[in-house]
């Protein structure tokens, strides 16, 4: 299998000299492409640095991640932000949307350069999209005027329709609620079985009990990993449960 | 506590409080100063005119002089006080010899005269009334203060000598409104001189009381006395002396008025973002039973403690540099006697500052009576009154690009955000335009027939009927000559109302050629024809369509008003008509003509002085510049320093305004970021909306210049006479200079200011929020 993504003995330190908070201690890690891996620990711990990390969005203060082979580190501000434009999706926790488009325009913003000689290709596609993700019928209201659970959908469609090789999520069910988080994950599942890799941050053991792959992290370095095989979704839950435990997350 | 977080707030928006404490300064820099120069106006001017005793009523006369008839009428007058007759003689300018050269480039009315016995004193520079010995002379203040004569320097008039002593201060004519000038020489000087001019008397009067003026003028022109040349009353007499530093303090006010709103703004700007940024907290406060007016008092210390030094620093700013702005006056009018009252107005402008600053404030803040403490903590930010338009969406447009759709979508949808911001620009190009705009029209060529003269190359005036028996083959003859028109200039007795009867001067000639400017109707054209002068009007009570009775060889003929125009000749009353009327005889005629290409017009000037030495002959270009040199000049002054002001003013906020918008932004800027936008991509989106913003305030800056700030500017120019004064602008200026000005500095401020969005990192602000 191909690594799709690579760090090697990455570090961040955040504060100044007196006061400093170490993020990430020498954290090296591969995902290799159509794995669907979840990142685990406590606040503080150093996951949501790592996941910004890896998608280049913060840089690092030594060590190399490479994408495809690429290394981010060798990139400009604005070679990285077109590779995240091409090869990279996030969720987030909260949606985030510009309140200053609609729900439609919102999900097209990031593809809309690359459709432009045929938006209605992008809109047919787009709308497909949402309706794959159970918001079809929103395109064109304000994002005041659907559902947080509908804005996290919004926020997946807008993350995939450009195909990304990867999808990035930062606790992307943390603001919703059990039932929206269920159909966000089933989503995600669809998405992975249809080829895409995604790496999802969480503290939910329900949430990366849905991936194959789950990291520990604790103060700023990986301490452990469970990979599952055929488990049903409660076993995995207590595997993972019964790691934290063990490491005193 | 209270202090420490004041002083904290101010160590930590160094940049907001520095300008907002310069703009504080600034205004009440400025109104204080208008406080000082204002007072010191009045009191001077005050104290000038009643040193020089100046008339209260003036008729100017040429030709014969009935005295003893004038004593009788002054003597058995119930408002005269005191009377005199007083020679003036007009003297050439070419007769006039200063050093060996001649003063004819001068095109103002000089004249000699001597010492009056009564009243209307020529004064010193230290307001004392002058008596030069013989040889002796004292020139117009004017010519002292422009540089064209000094003391020392030697005048000669028809082969006399005169030494020059010093400089006169005259009520009546210092102003370069007034287009005469007195020079004062010794009464025997003044005889062996004589001969050299045309002798005109200024018949004189001090009144028992000013409020008198109306019906004393009223009674004057009943007994049907001298009055061939211009009138002139106390009122005109302290407006024209007035004019030039009331323009000043007007212009000051302006800006005060301007610097304050600004002030307003930045206030508004700061607190709205300081209110966001704590929304939370404030919350908090409040749900731990913080009362509102501690809280208040915590918002409010830092403006408290920003004016308080900023508006002392203004007055004693004002007191100390004050001086710059009353140069004028006190070389025009002399110094103030007592400064107390001029220090508590500076005083009084300051207080003022700093109390609306503040009464700005603390109503400003009783917004904060409006958060939910619950709200706020829930929720933790303002919410954005941002949301998508209905008719403007990305995927609908198919011309711009998408960044600039984001900057100008950005704008549409946060109106309330940048309204700020559009109000300080379209300020700043009204305060560009505004006043180049009125010089430009004072400057142009059309602006002559707004003064009640034809808009043509020279202007001939004969005194009297002497000269004027071939003046029309003459003018028909010459090769040089493209067109020309002789208007003749009568006095006519009209009905006041039915019993009363009173006089008017009156222009009889073709008015279509040369025409005025005729802000209602039109020229007279019909031998019932007659259009009056705005003032004449207005003090009549006369509109276009209504009639008016003249008497001619005591015949009543009734007229009718076809036109008004804007005219400041012969104090502004005058009126014309098309009828011809050999019966009376004509206190003068004058001759408006235009000459053929390159003819050179100085040496035309010169031929016609010779062959009609009696005849007063203006370039009426030269003329224009004469009457409104020194206004124009202020008026320029004024001009560049609004720029120079707005441009900086610009500057400020936009770098003030574009960095709190990154910053309330950074929350959409990440979201930007984190979705692959560039940051050349982000930046030009902000650009483009704000490059939109410029546009747009430059527009709407024109048109308020040309509805509300040509109503301001007509408001003023009204007073001399000058109705429905229209601009003429200078429309490379408006349409390229003032946009590429503004544009130029808008461009520089935001190219500082969004280098900050380059250093937001999206992990700060979405990760946050894990």
């Amino acid at each position: 299998m191909n690594k799709i993504i690579e760090a090697r003995s990455i570090n961040k330190v955040y504060g100044s000299e007196n006061n400093q908070t170490i993020a990430l201690n020498n954290v090296s890690i591969s995902i290799t492409t159509n794995e669907y891996v979840s990142v685990m620990g406590p606040s503080g711990s150093g996951k949501s640095t790592l996941l910004f990390a890896l998608s280049g969005m913060d840089r690092i203060d030594t060590g190399s991640v490479y994408i495809n082979g690429v290394s981010l580190h060798e990139m400009n501000e604005n070679n990285l932000a077109d590779f995240r434009r091409k090869k990279m999706g996030f969720v987030f926790q909260n949606p985030t949307m510009l309140p200053s488009l609609d729900i439609l325009d919102n999900i097209m913003l990031p593809s809309y350069e690359d459709y432009k000689k045929d938006k209605s290709e992008l809109i047919q596609k787009t709308l497909k999209i949402m309706k794959i993700a159970g918001i079809e019928g929103t395109e064109n209201r304000k994002i005041t005027e659907v559902s947080g659970g509908q804005l996290q959908r919004a926020s997946i469609c807008r993350a995939v329709l450009h195909n990304p090789e990867i999808l990035f999520g930062d606790e992307p069910t943390g603001a919703l609620n059990s039932k929206s988080s269920e159909e966000i994950l089933d989503l995600f599942e669809q998405l992975n079985n249809n080829g895409m890799t995604i790496l999802l941050v969480t503290h939910d053991s329900k949430v990366s009990a849905r991936s194959k792959r789950v990291l520990f992290m604790k103060d700023g370095t990986l301490e452990s990993e469970l990979i599952f095989q055929n488990e049903n979704l409660q076993t995995r839950i207590d595997l993972i449960n019964e790691k934290m435990s063990v490491l005193g997350i | 506590m209270l202090k420490k977080i004041v002083l904290n707030d101010l160590k930590g928006s160094k940049l907001v409080s520095i300008t907002i404490f310069s703009f504080i300064l600034f205004a009440s820099f400025v109104l204080s100063t208008v406080g000082i120069v204002a007072v010191n106006l009045n009191a001077s001017i005050n104290l000038f005119l009643e040193k020089s005793k100046a008339p209260h009523f003036l008729q100017m006369h040429m030709g014969d002089f009935d005295n003893e008839r004038m004593d009788k009428f002054a003597q058995n007058n119930e408002y005269v006080l005191d009377y005199q007759a007083l020679p003036f003689l007009n003297v050439d300018s070419s007769d006039i010899i200063i050093n060996g050269e001649r003063f004819s480039e001068n095109s103002q009315d000089n004249g000699f005269s001597y010492q009056s016995e009564n009243f209307d004193f020529l004064l010193d520079i230290d307001n004392s009334i002058i008596y030069p010995k013989e040889g002796e002379i004292y020139v117009p203040l004017v010519y002292f203060t422009n540089g064209n004569i000094k003391t020392g320097d030697c005048i000669t008039v028809s082969g006399l000598n005169f030494i020059v002593k010093g400089a006169v201060r005259d009520s009546q004519m210092s102003s370069m409104l007034s287009s005469s000038k007195r020079f004062l020489v010794h009464q025997s000087d003044y005889e062996k001189i004589k001969h050299v001019g045309r002798e005109e008397i200024l018949i004189e009067f001090l009144l028992n009381n000013r409020s008198s003026i109306d019906l004393f003028q009223s009674s004057y022109f009943k007994a049907d006395l001298e009055s061939n040349g211009p009138t002139v009353t106390y009122s005109i007499i302290k407006l024209m002396n007035a004019l030039t530093d009331g323009i000043m303090i007007a212009i000051l006010s302006l800006i005060a008025f301007l610097v304050i709103v600004v002030s307003f703004l930045c206030i508004r700007l700061t607190l709205v973002s300081k209110i966001e940024d704590e929304y939370k907290t404030i919350g908090v406060v409040k749900a731990i039973g913080l009362r509102l007016s501690i809280i208040k008092r915590i918002y409010r210390g830092k403006y408290a403690i920003i004016s308080v030094i900023s508006c002392l620093l203004g007055l004693i700013f004002s007191l100390a540099f004050s001086g710059y702005f009353l140069q004028n006056i006190r070389m025009f009018f002399g110094e103030n006697e007592s400064t107390f009252p001029a220090v508590i107005c500076a005083l009084a402008g300051a207080v003022f500052i700093f109390l609306i600053v503040m009464l700005y404030v603390n109503r400003f803040l009783n917004k904060l009576k409006n958060i939910s403490p619950a709200r706020a903590i829930n929720k933790g930010v303002v919410s954005d009154n941002v949301s998508s338009l209905k008719s403007f969406k990305l995927r609908e447009q198919n011309i711009l690009p998408t960044d600039i759709f984001l900057g100008i979508n950005l704008i549409l949808t946060r109106k309330k955000t940048y309204f700020t911001f559009i109000l300080i620009l379209i300020i700043a190009s009204f305060v560009i335009i505004l006043p180049n705009n009125i010089y430009s029209s004072m400057a142009s060529d059309i602006f002559i027939t707004y003064m009640g003269i034809g808009n043509g190359q020279v202007m001939m005036i004969f005194p009297g009927m002497n000269d004027l028996i071939d003046l029309n083959t003459v003018l028909e003859n010459d090769p040089d000559i493209e067109e020309y028109v002789v208007y003749d200039n009568k006095s006519y007795e009209f009905m006041l109302n039915v019993n009363t009867v009173s006089k008017m001067w009156v222009t009889l000639g073709n008015q279509n050629k040369f025409p005025l400017l005729y802000t209602v109707g039109h020229a007279p054209q019909q031998n019932n024809d007659i259009a009056l002068s705005y003032l004449n009007a207005s003090s009549l009570g006369k509109k276009v369509g209504d009639s008016l009775t003249l008497i001619i060889e005591q015949q009543k003929k009734n007229f009718v008003i076809t036109g008004i125009y804007s005219d400041i000749t012969n104090g502004g009353k005058t009126a014309r008509a098309a009828f011809s009327d050999d019966s009376k005889d004509s206190l003068s005629k004058s001759v408006i003509m235009n000459f053929k290409k390159d003819t050179p017009i100085k040496e035309k000037i010169n031929s016609f002085e010779k062959n009609y030495p009696n005849a007063k002959i203006y370039h009426i270009e030269s003329y224009r510049d004469a009457v409104f040199g020194s206004t124009l000049n202020s008026i320029k002054t004024a001009g560049i320093t609004g720029m120079i002001l707005s441009i900086g003013l610009t500057f400020l906020i936009t770098l003030l305004f574009n960095n709190m918008l990154v910053v309330k932004d950074r929350r959409n800027i990440s979201i930007l970021k984190s979705l692959g936008f560039t940051y050349k991509s982000i930046r030009n989106q902000y650009t483009a909306g704000t490059l939109l913003i410029v546009f747009v305030s430059i527009i709407i800056g024109m048109i308020l210049v040309n509805t509300i700030g040509q109503s301001v500017a007509g408001f003023f120019i009204q007073s001399m006479g000058i109705a429905n004064f229209k601009f003429i602008p200078d429309l490379g200026f408006v349409l390229f200079i003032t946009p590429f000005c503004i544009l130029i500095t808008v461009f520089l401020g935001i190219n500082i200011a969004y280098r900050s969005i380059k250093i937001i990192k999206v992990s700060d602000y979405i990760k946050g929020e894990v």
